[in-house]
């Protein structure tokens, strides 16, 4: 997805990381993509500069969808899709 | 079959557990069943005592870990353990010379076990060693 249309994406829920440190924000994203219900989409807001390679990684890992990432001012807006229950 | 991860922890060198920790966490997540295996002086880090007081064996690394207030190896490891496939266990013959009881470890720990039975743990698995 471009950075346009990630940005009209109304995620079921946000996670705010910033000021955990590498594994932390890969942690508390799959806390709630166990949470949410499958068709959700998460977003994962992380201060690390490892999370936006590492998540994608992670998701494609466990079959579960990369949306796309949209770099900030020293973090990084990771969205995600539960596409299947885990 | 699944694939599987054993890591040995044997150095009580804070760094040590705590890049085994970020490995075991992230893999366990990722659906690999890690089991690790806590031999050595590493079982110091283990021990509810030390634990409790924070007494590692640190250096430049741990100092900054503890100031900024980054997430501790054993609390990473009870993370991976409510999230996935990670089991723990310390070496039986380490807990008879160094006199310790289940009680003494901290509760993330699952059993101890000799060699043999790790070793049937390990087989067709990776496996790292710190």
């Amino acid at each position: 997805m471009t950075e346009e249309e990630l940005k009209q994406i109304k995620p079921a829920v946000t996670v705010d990381a910033r000021g955990t440190y590498c594994p932390g924000p890969l942690m508390e994203l799959i806390k709630e993509v166990r949470q949410q219900p499958v068709g959700s989409v998460i977003e994962l807001i992380s201060g690390d500069a490892g999370s936006a390679k590492d998540v994608p990684e992670w998701l494609n890992k466990v079959k579960q969808e990369f949306l796309g990432v949209i770099p900030g001012d020293g973090f990084w807006r990771i969205f995600a899709k539960k596409v299947k229950d885990m | 079959m699944a694939e599987k991860l054993a890591i040995m922890l044997v150095s009580e060198e804070y760094e040590k557990s705590h890049v085994a920790s970020m490995i075991a966490s992230v893999a366990a997540v990722s659906g690999i069943d890690v089991s690790i295996f806590v031999t050595g002086n590493a079982v110091y880090n283990f021990l509810k005592k030390n634990v409790e007081k924070k007494n590692f064996t640190g250096g430049k690394l741990y100092d900054l870990i503890k100031e900024k207030k980054a997430t501790l190896f054993y609390e990473l490891f009870d993370q991976a353990k409510m999230l996935g496939g990670l089991k723990i266990y310390v070496c039986s013959m380490v807990m008879d010379i160094c006199g310790l009881e289940k009680d003494d470890l901290i509760d993330i720990v699952d059993d101890h076990l000799g060699l043999a039975a790790f070793l049937g743990i390990m087989e067709g698995a990776e496996t790292i060693t710190f």
